[in-house]
């Protein structure tokens, strides 16, 4: 999909109303595969995010500062019999742009966190 | 004793991640495979919770792939862009690539597409589809391995300004030289009885090539300016 840069795109808005509410209901970090099963429920859809479209789109939002991550103890995914997950948790800027209505949500340029502000 | 060989979409959705991330730097590359396999195992146990079969679970997986391959030879370009100054160890692979290219691919694609032209009775139409070959393998080019030589860059231009600062002087000479040629082979094909012969048709030629060498050194321009503005702006 074309779009201007900087701009979010609407999965990219989803994914961060999806994991706003998740932090709201007690769960601050997601991972991949969790806010994609959080995003089909909550669009009633189908289909799960496909993995380039999604790992894509957390890892621009990662770039602007909206997400931000880090990998797991490795032993607690060694305790649990499975590989370890990137969680990702909202910044407080993508909180700010969360709170925003639509139309005035600021633009945000990859790699070069701004203030919500500007 | 062996471990039991993982299902297959999961193997098709791993192969395919190896095959993208490719050339990238280990920890960019690592990072998303093990995101990847995390996400392939997180989904098995969710299809596993919900009773969903084996077969639904591997069209899950088989189209969340197919789906994702835009975005994720997108995210390779965007990464292989970002991480080229750093991936000192593909350098070399990068060289013999552009060279392949600059003196291999191209100039067969160039003669081919001529001696088609010479013996054509449409040499216009084929002067086109060689400007069209030739700007698809420059954009190729310039995705592939990035900067060009200082010896092609009067082809492809994609020489950093850093690098090159006489660049921009010279695209500038070249578009200046195309026009005033382009002009005079015009004029000369339009007189009265000279668009006949062999002079003719190389005449003809010759125009094609010039418009490509306009259409080139503009695109080339603009996307040096644009990079300079660009750097204007990061550096604010």
């Amino acid at each position: 999909m074309r779009r201007k840069q900087g701009s979010l795109v609407p999965l990219e808005e989803a994914l961060l109303a999806a994991a706003v509410e998740l932090a709201k209901a007690g769960r601050p970090q997601f991972h991949g595969f969790a806010i994609a099963k959080e995003l089909t429920e909550r669009a009633a859809a189908r289909r799960l995010t496909a993995h380039g479209t999604l790992y894509k789109a957390l890892s621009r939002m990662e770039r602007a500062g909206l997400l931000s991550s880090r990998w797991e103890d490795p032993t607690v995914a060694a305790d649990e019999g499975r590989p370890r997950r990137r969680l990702y948790q909202v910044t407080a800027l993508g909180e700010q742009a969360m709170a925003r209505p639509r139309a005035t949500r600021p633009s945000y340029v990859p790699g070069r966190p701004r203030s919500a502000e500007t | 004793m062996n471990a039991p060989k993982p299902p297959l979409p999961v193997r098709a959705a791993e192969g395919w991640a190896t095959l993208y991330t490719r050339g990238l730097p280990s920890e960019i590359r690592d990072a998303r495979r093990a995101e990847l396999r995390s996400d392939l195992w997180e989904h098995l146990q969710h299809a596993s919770s919900t009773g969903d079969s084996q077969l639904r679970w591997s069209i899950q997986v088989l189209g969340r792939v197919a789906r994702g391959m835009t975005a994720d030879l997108w995210w390779r370009f965007e990464q292989g862009g970002a991480s080229r100054p750093q991936t000192v160890a593909s350098a070399g692979r990068r060289r013999l690539l552009a060279w392949l290219l600059d003196w291999v691919v191209t100039p067969v694609v160039a003669i081919g597409v001529l001696l088609s032209t010479w013996f054509s009775a449409s040499p216009l139409r084929l002067g086109g589809a060689l400007a069209v070959l030739l700007l698809v393998l420059a954009v190729l080019r310039m995705k592939l391995v990035g900067a060009a030589s200082n010896a092609s860059a009067l082809i492809f231009g994609a020489v950093p300004a850093d690098a090159d600062p006489g660049r921009i002087r010279r695209l500038w000479l070249g578009l200046i030289t195309s026009v005033l040629l382009l002009v005079a082979v015009t004029t000369y094909v339009s007189r009265p009885n000279s668009w006949q012969g062999p002079v003719a048709t190389v005449a003809g030629l010759l125009r094609s090539l010039l418009i490509i060498g306009m259409i080139s050194s503009i695109v080339l321009l603009v996307t040096e300016y644009t990079r300079k503005w660009r750097r204007g702006r990061r550096e604010l």
